[in-house]
């Protein structure tokens, strides 16, 4: 027993571990973590270790926090045992635990790769450790670290079906290469480290423990023995596999292995040399290797897009009937920014001049609004800028959080749960299918580099469509309805002007029917002649479809097109409301006058 | 088969590893100690110290020697050296206030309470190339003044009071962040407490925040003005931990920092423009670039942190060690994947050549039906 | 015969805010009575109140006071209290008006903005097509221009789009205002033929003409207003005779 600190330091710096035990523990939890939710990807302290990160600095720590003296480790990098990384590793490895150093997979307890999954098909001995350089499956489509966090814990994974819907459109194929998104255990969306696509279909109910140790990004993860794992792709474009037409190794024969290169001069050989020396060797189980090898997903250019003829076009679910007359309903809704809340509302509003709290000085937006609409019909939310009619529409879609008031859909517990009280998960889930909103700004209901039927897969994949043909006829039907030519349907949005690009995020938003649609100036940035085109395909659109509309504009004309009924609102305040045509003719209130005179000039 | 199949890359890294052996530690040339290293490549030393995250002078110097003067390739070494050894006890907060300064200057005040003390600093000195042949003669110089300082010298007041009782700062004093972010634990992410980016700023690697520092004024997405220092220190510090029998502080050492406050003018919309914002910068030895980048950086992050992606940034891309190793492991050999991404050139060709209608189109299909 | 609107001392002013606030009064405590069957056309000079009245029964003006009692299927409803959305149904189904212009959204045809109305008054996509296009065909419109533009056509071409989806599928009610002041004399007489079927089928109409012979053709009753008021009720030629 060391006696003092210092005797306890020398002691420590005689040590040859890598890691210290608490470290090693933290490790372990996290893995324990991992296991429990797999595809989940579990923060850790991440440690320096000896090796660059991105060397599997990751890796090495979750093998050293999993290893023991009675262990056998097998390291391997590209397939290859002999490889400089992978020989660098295992002496490390080995040195530091005690652990017997081997190539040979079926003496190997624990098996840290770089990109391969070894050949030899892996039982419960296994713990296979992959070194993984980039953990996040969002990051080619969300850099945000903090929004990809969100998507991952609301499984909202539109985006990168959109990014698989693009590349099809664009390639006729999926061109993801290694690395490629999988959806574990039906939740979690998971980066398998870049190994070829070859090894994804080898991890699907597995029988060996899978642990990704990512030292840079300091995240761990998991796939445990007898796992669902499913790569991302369409229901109807199969997944596939590399392959080369006739390949097979020249050294081994072997057509059922991931080949690499072989040379300058062509043909293929194993990456994982283990194996090939083994089959050489006759001394594998060549047939339980075929049986679990992906021959059933080797490319088929005739299959990839087959089942496109018949797809039918998509039928709306009829509307249901019998709740509330109301699609939404709006209660006392009320923004205050700044001090004080609702005590900062004394004073301010129409009557006194101003929307500033003579008291705490905030700004009261809007206070005491309600308004209801039906389905079939459209209401108008007329002002000026700064009237807090749009601040009105941010709060009741979410945007905002509203300081008082209430938002009920009749689609959302038959209109007797307050929706902004919801979960934010199942509130962002309401703008898919409950609740579209078209903005006055096609950039902001829109991702411009993404084609226009790029855009409507979007919002289909975030209702859970997942055929690409259904996808793309939806889609063309939409395109179609608000005339937006089909020769555009694959072409980026922002190669379209104003007026078409507000017809895709009119389509867009109508996607998947939603019985309630709120428009935020929809026509308000386009030249007059556009303004009046999106204008009828609106009018249009609302009459056939039997939605609850609600549009925010600052311009008459824009109501009287749209809306059978109006509510004015001036410095918060509702200040007058009624049939459109009447406020138009017969406006009782100072402010609706001098309105409806402007807009008269 | 036996570990004796892959012995092909063991004998090309044993070759290169002497062959940095037999040129550096053998290399016809005095050898460097530590001592050296020390005395004479101080603020290389203080760099890896603080972006190694040790401090611990002869450590650093042995780092750079081994690493050959590779500040990055230093701060890597003691790093991994730091994860071998476990923790013994956590020092008690430091009160910079306490720290006795070796320099200290005020730009944004004629005549601050205390010294505008230059101490021991190239600034005003010529950039002019020296070439000695060896060791140069002593300077002949006047017997200096070697009165005591004052402890008004020693520790002279904080500019930022004197901002303070004139009611011209912003209180960032946050209530909600007590304990500091350890984030060699616990890794950052965004949102985190401010506590935590300071932290990351604090290990970062010197030019990686001198250039986000930079870009950050003449960027595309600029966030700050050009800050006006309120003060520069660098200085010495105890180091306190508990002692683990009487639970009393004890002085066991004492640590050099770099210390900056910067002091920006507030205008944003939604700011008290009636008063400015102190920004904070502090860092192991002496390191006056990165503690003042690190104080503006803090200010820009109060502001648009989240607005835009600095915080981000901030917390996970200034780190020579993640940065550095990442742009290294392209060294590696990735033919798997590249043979993944060939093969899919090679089947995008086969629907090319022979889809009749190209891909590109596929619209068209869905167009005659309507 | 069974009263279809029943308007009761219906007053109706307006402050002009814009104005230094000042009152304008329009209606003066209207009485009024028009029975399934019954053409009652408004006479009077301008300025009486005819156009005033109509609006305040379609709820395009709010008035002040009274009551705009209209029968329908489900009973009585009083019009001037109804809730906005309540009037804005009512008025798709069982009320047509029928003003001078024509207020076609921009780039709609005939066809379309006939059928949108006979839409709101219960019919299907099909069936209102075909009576739109019934309707129209009645009105002599031309078919090639059942589809362009409204905005393109001429003053009578509008008039008669207009006429067509206010008498389409034709509402219980039905409001007149100078319906065919810019129509040609055999355009005229299809459209006088047309409004007078509607009586037969048992259409209420309230009617303002400019011209004394469309009233005299038209109307079982004529109501002569005066200064915001309905200052006396009888035949087309005992009032009418006093008036020309």
């Amino acid at each position: 027993m060391p006696t003092s600190t210092m005797d306890l330091v020398a002691e420590l710096e005689q040590d040859t571990s890598l890691l210290d035990e608490g470290a090693k523990r933290e490790i372990r939890r996290a893995i324990l973590t991992a296991v429990c939710v797999p595809g989940y990807q579990v923060p850790f302290g991440s440690r320096e270790m000896p090796v660059a990160r991105g060397w599997g600095s990751g890796g090495l720590q979750v093998t050293l926090g999993v290893i023991g003296p009675t262990d056998t480790i097998k390291v391997i990098d590209q397939g290859d045992d002999a490889g400089v990384n992978a020989t660098n590793l295992r002496r490390m490895i080995a040195f530091s635990t005690g652990a017997e150093p081997t190539a040979d997979s079926r003496e190997a307890t624990v098996i840290q790769t770089r990109h391969r999954v070894p050949e030899e098909v892996l039982s419960k001995q296994h713990i296979l450790v992959f070194q993984v350089p980039v953990p996040e499956p969002l990051r080619g489509v969300e850099k945000s670290v903090a929004e990809a966090a969100r998507m991952h814990a609301e499984a909202d994974y539109a985006k990168i079906w959109v990014s698989l819907y693009e590349d099809l459109v664009r390639n006729g194929l999926i061109t993801k290469s290694g690395g490629y998104p999988l959806l574990v255990n039906g939740r979690y969306v998971m980066a398998p480290s870049p190994i070829p696509r070859w090894d994804v279909p080898r991890l699907h109910q597995a029988e060996h423990l899978n642990l990704f140790g990512a030292g840079r990004e300091k995240k761990i993860y998991a796939i445990p023995p007898h796992t669902d794992v499913a790569p991302l792709a369409f229901d109807d474009v199969p997944f596939e596999v590399e392959h080369a037409p006739g390949a097979r190794c020249q050294l081994c024969g072997s057509d059922d292995v991931f080949l690499v290169d072989a040379g300058t001069d062509g043909g293929y050989v194993c990456s994982d040399t283990e194996w090939c020396t083994r089959v050489r060797e006759k001394d594998a189980d060549l047939s339980n290797h075929r049986d679990h090898a992906p021959l059933d997903l080797l490319p088929d250019p005739a299959a990839r897009m087959a089942q496109g003829a018949d797809v039918q076009p998509w039928v709306p679910p009829a509307r249901v009937t019998g709740g509330p007359e109301w699609a939404l309903r709006v209660t006392g809704i009320g923004k205050v920014h700044g001090a004080g809340g609702a005590d900062a509302v004394a004073g301010t509003g129409p009557e006194y001049g101003t929307a500033i709290s003579p008291a705490t000085r905030a700004v009261v937006a809007a206070w005491d609004v309600s308004f209801d609409v039906a389905p079939g019909e459209a209401l108008g939310l007329i002002g000026e800028s700064g009237s807090g009619k749009s601040t009105v529409l941010s709060c009741v879609i979410g945007d905002q959080p509203a300081t008082a008031g209430q938002v009920y859909l009749a689609g959302v517990d038959d209109g007797r749960t307050d929706v902004l009280r919801l979960p934010d998960m199942a509130r962002r889930k309401l703008r898919i299918d409950g609740m579209a909103v078209v903005h006055q700004d096609p950039a902001e209901g829109l991702n411009l580099g993404v084609t226009a039927g790029g855009n409507i897969a979007e919002q289909l994949t975030a209702a859970g469509w997942r055929g690409f043909h259904a996808i793309r006829r939806r889609a063309a039907e939409l395109l179609e309805r608000v005339e937006v030519p089909l020769s555009r349907m694959d072409d980026p949005v922002r190669t379209f002007s104003g007026g078409m690009r507000q017809r895709v995020q009119i389509a867009k938003a109508l996607a998947t029917d939603p019985p309630v649609l709120l428009l935020d100036e929809p026509t308000t940035g386009l030249d007059a002649s556009v303004a009046a085109g999106v204008l009828d395909l609106l009018r249009g659109l609302l009459a056939e479809r039997d939605v609850a509309a609600v549009v925010v504009s600052h311009d008459f004309a824009v109501i009287e097109a749209l809306t059978d009924r109006t509510v004015v609102m001036q410095l918060g305040r509702v200040v007058e409301h009624g049939l459109t045509d009447q406020l138009f003719h017969d406006p009782h209130h100072p402010y609706t006058q001098r309105l409806v005179a402007a807009a008269r000039r | 088969m036996g570990y004796s199949g892959a012995r092909g890359g063991l004998e090309a890294i044993l070759a290169a590893e002497d062959l940095v052996r037999r040129a550096r530690d053998q290399a016809d040339a005095p050898w460097a100690p530590t001592g050296q290293i020390t005395a004479r490549f101080r603020l290389a030393v203080d760099r890896v110290m603080g972006e190694g995250g040790i401090y611990h002078e002869p450590t650093a110097a042995a780092a750079l020697r081994q690493a050959e003067g590779d500040p990055l390739e230093a701060s890597h070494l003691v790093r991994a050296h730091r994860t071998t050894l476990p923790r013994l006890a956590v020092s008690e907060p430091t009160d910079p206030d306490e720290m006795i300064v070796l320099r200290r200057i005020v730009p944004a005040y004629r005549a601050p309470e205390g010294p505008q003390l230059l101490g021991r600093t190239t600034d005003y000195t010529g950039r002019l190339l020296e070439q000695p042949a060896d060791r140069p003669e002593p300077q002949p110089r006047e017997p200096r003044d070697v009165r005591e300082r004052t402890e008004g010298q020693r520790r002279p007041g904080r500019f930022l009071d004197l901002l303070r009782k004139l009611d011209l700062v912003t209180d960032q004093r946050r209530r909600d962040d007590p304990e500091p972010v350890d984030i060699t634990r616990k890794p950052p992410r965004p949102p985190a407490a401010r506590s935590a980016v300071l932290s990351s700023m604090a290990r970062a690697e010197t030019g990686g925040l001198v250039a986000m520092w930079y870009r950050s004024i003449l960027g595309p997405d600029g966030h700050v003005h050009e800050v006006t220092m309120g003060e520069i220190r660098h200085g010495r510090l105890p180091l306190r931990v508990r002692h683990p029998h009487t639970g009393n502080p004890v002085d066991v050492g004492e640590f050099r920092v770099t210390e900056a406050e910067a002091i920006e003018n507030l205008d944003g919309p939604d700011e008290d423009r009636t008063k400015l914002d102190v920004g904070y910068g502090l860092c192991f030895g002496h390191n006056e670039r990165k503690a003042i980048a690190m104080a503006s950086m803090d200010i820009a992050n109060r502001r648009f942190g989240r607005s835009g992606p600095l915080e981000q940034l901030l917390l996970l891309t200034v780190d020579g060690l993640d940065s550095a190793g990442f742009l290294e492991h392209l060294k590696l050999p990735h033919y798997v994947t590249f043979r993944s991404i060939v093969e899919r050139k090679q089947a995008m060709r086969v629907v090319a050549e022979t889809s009749a209608v190209p891909a590109v189109r596929l619209a068209d299909q869905f167009a005659k039906e309507f | 015969m069974a009263s279809v609107l029943s308007v009761r001392e219906l007053r109706k002013s307006f402050v002009l805010h814009t104005i230094d606030g000042r009152t304008v009064s329009s209606l003066h405590g209207v009485d009024l009575e028009v029975s399934a069957g019954e053409h009652v056309a408004l006479a009077g000079p301008s300025g009486a109140g005819k156009s005033s009245l109509l609006r305040c029964v379609y709820r395009t003006y709010l008035p002040d006071s009274g009551q705009v009692w209209l029968h329908t299927a489900a009973g009585e409803v009083e019009l001037t209290g109804l809730p906005d959305r309540a009037m804005a149904r009512l008025r798709g189904r069982e009320i047509g008006y029928v003003s001078q212009f024509l207020s076609a959204p921009p780039r709609t045809g005939p066809l379309e903005v006939v059928a949108a109305a006979a839409r709101r008054r219960g019919l299907d996509r099909p069936e209102a097509r075909e009576a739109a296009a019934t309707a129209l065909r009645r009105l002599n419109l031309d078919e090639t221009l059942w589809d362009v533009d409204c905005g393109v056509l001429s003053g009578g071409e509008r008039q008669r789009v207009n006429l067509a989806a206010g008498t389409v599928r034709p509402p219980r009610l039905l409001l007149l205002d100078e319906p065919v002041s810019a129509l040609d004399p055999a355009n005229r007489e299809a459209a006088l033929d047309l409004i007078g079927s509607l009586t037969a089928q048992g259409v209420a109409v309230l009617a303002v003409f400019h011209d004394m012979d469309a009233m005299r053709r038209l109307a079982s009753r004529v109501v002569l207003m005066s200064g915001g008021l309905a200052e006396r009720s009888g035949t087309p030629d005992d009032v009418l005779a006093g008036v020309a």
